[in-house]
């Protein structure tokens, strides 16, 4: 089966361009490793087998972690694994290589100047979304069953979405991070994406767990949500959000909401308060951290950021104090604020990206009639809950034949049972879910 | 805010004082992203914080 799998990215790979490295030698051994398990009578893992692949910014021990960058490239190999490989090779699973990405986790296209661009499988002339493309577009082409990657600001729900897959923001803190770049240490995350909500679940639930090694990695004990699917949505009050989530919105994304909210029976409408200055207050934190992250870089090698990237490093260098701390303090008042709400609701409904994958030609979209420029308004719905740390599942919301669109499904802090109970109710009822490849 | 920004001069202070030197060739172009952040930081700025928020990181040691 790996030999296969290694045989089809070999293959296939050269039309989309979603890996950046393939680590043959490893995963034979690593298949070997699972066969000679089994053939002792022990249980080889949940995941015995599975093939995955993990984006440019895991450390692979034995390999340079680009994380996108020409810099990163030319360090010296990582010295050991990420704690998520650690979990997910401990699980059976065996690891295939390491997958594009934006530089330094830096945007929403995965057109990088130094390693290439990624390509969407549904239509070779769009993005596959970032940062985490490479991930969403290999699962998206089946080289891979799962992958993983890295949520600050929607790095793993809009490729999800564009590429048409479920992807999964587990809750802040919620899984270990050791062993990955830092991009905005306030904001990051990492998660798996997956064709299928019992594949996300089962990888989810391996990834779980306190380490000590990650300062933000909570001290709480798995809660596998496995054994929960079956429940789907019943018995959750789910809501839309309405208001700022329901304009910017072009006719497709607006269609995947509509579809979820049918297909629940949901017809309420929930505002969640301030989203402008919740995007705002995550735009600052990511500016400043991110420069802070890359300062030695910026100071010595200013030259070898790309284009798309080097300015708001350097901005966010020199951004006044005062905006940073306002912006944690707003951090704070706005989870309470949410908090609130999911007193009342258990799951808010939500767009991921106010359009589909666009084109890498285009440079604006039309909505509501007026010309919008497409970077700044990618991130418009997965920003403004950037700040909150919310459990988020994507559901993508494919009508054949056109492009994929998702839905985000957000819950309360560390309850990721509801998003995923929701998340198994859409893919049940036939309208969510990947295209056949 | 409401007196103009002198970018120009706030870049050179800032630069010395955090010893990141900007080459004259990115100056303008970070000027320009510097522009673009105040304009994008507007929603935060005008929010009215409630007196005693606490920033979000909670340092345990």
């Amino acid at each position: 089966m790996i030999e296969a799998t290694l045989a089809d990215v070999a293959g296939r790979d050269g039309y989309i361009h979603a890996f950046t490295h393939v680590t043959a030698d490893r995963a034979l051994t690593e298949a070997a490793e699972v066969d000679a398990a089994i053939a002792a009578g022990r249980h080889p893992g949940p995941l015995a087998g599975v093939p995955f692949a993990v984006k440019d910014l895991f450390d692979i021990v034995g390999v340079a972690t680009k994380a996108g960058s020409k810099i990163h490239a030319a360090r010296l190999p990582a010295a050991r694994d990420a704690a998520a490989i650690r979990r997910l090779n401990a699980a059976g699973a065996i690891l295939i290589g390491a997958l594009n990405m934006e530089e330094y986790a830096y945007g929403f296209y995965t057109d990088n100047p130094h390693h290439g661009r990624t390509l969407n499988p549904h239509d070779p002339t769009r993005t596959a979304g970032g940062s985490s493309g490479g991930s969403a577009a290999a699962v998206a082409a089946g080289l891979v069953p799962i992958a993983l990657g890295s949520d600050t600001n929607g790095s793993i729900r809009v490729p999800s979405s564009f590429c048409g897959i479920f992807g999964l923001k587990p809750t802040y803190g919620r899984v270990s991070r050791t062993g990955s770049l830092l991009f905005v240490s306030s904001l990051d995350h990492i998660g798996p994406l997956a064709r299928g909500v019992g594949d996300l679940a089962a990888v989810y639930d391996v990834l779980q767990g306190p380490d000590a090694d990650d300062a933000v990695c909570a001290k709480r004990p798995p809660e596998p949500v496995t054994g929960l699917l079956d429940r789907a949505g019943e018995g959750l009050r789910i809501a839309v959000a309405g208001g700022y989530f329901a304009e910017m919105l072009s006719p497709e994304s607006r269609a995947a909401v509509d579809a979820a909210a049918r297909s629940l029976g949901v017809v309420d409408t929930v505002d969640i308060p301030c989203s402008d200055a919740a995007r705002a207050a995550a735009y600052v934190i990511t500016s400043v951290e991110a420069a802070r992250e890359r300062f030695t870089e910026l100071r010595d090698r200013i030259g070898d950021f790309g284009p798309n990237t080097r300015y708001r490093f350097l901005a966010g260098a020199f951004l006044p104090a005062d905006w940073y701390v306002k912006a944690q303090q707003f951090r704070r008042w706005y989870s309470r604020q949410l908090a609130g709400l999911f007193q009342h609701w258990d799951v808010i409904l939500a767009p991921v990206a106010p359009v589909p994958a666009p084109s890498f030609a285009d440079h604006s979209a039309i909505i509501d009639g007026k010309e919008l420029a497409l970077r700044p308004l990618l991130g418009r719905f997965v920003q403004a809950l950037a700040p909150a740390g919310l459990p988020i599942v994507v559901a993508p919301f494919v009508k054949r034949p056109a492009l994929p669109v998702g839905v985000q499904i957000v819950a309360a802090p560390f309850r990721e049972d509801h998003a995923f109970r929701v998340a198994a109710a859409l893919e049940n009822s036939g309208l969510f879910g990947p295209q056949p490849r | 805010m409401s007196k103009p920004v002198d970018w120009d001069a706030y870049l050179e202070a800032m630069s010395a004082m955090i010893g990141l030197t900007i080459p004259a060739d990115h100056r303008e172009a970070t000027i320009a992203q510097l522009k673009l952040n105040a304009e994008i930081t507007q929603p935060l700025l005008a929010f009215d914080m409630p007196e005693g928020t606490n920033p979000a990181p909670v340092f345990k040691p």
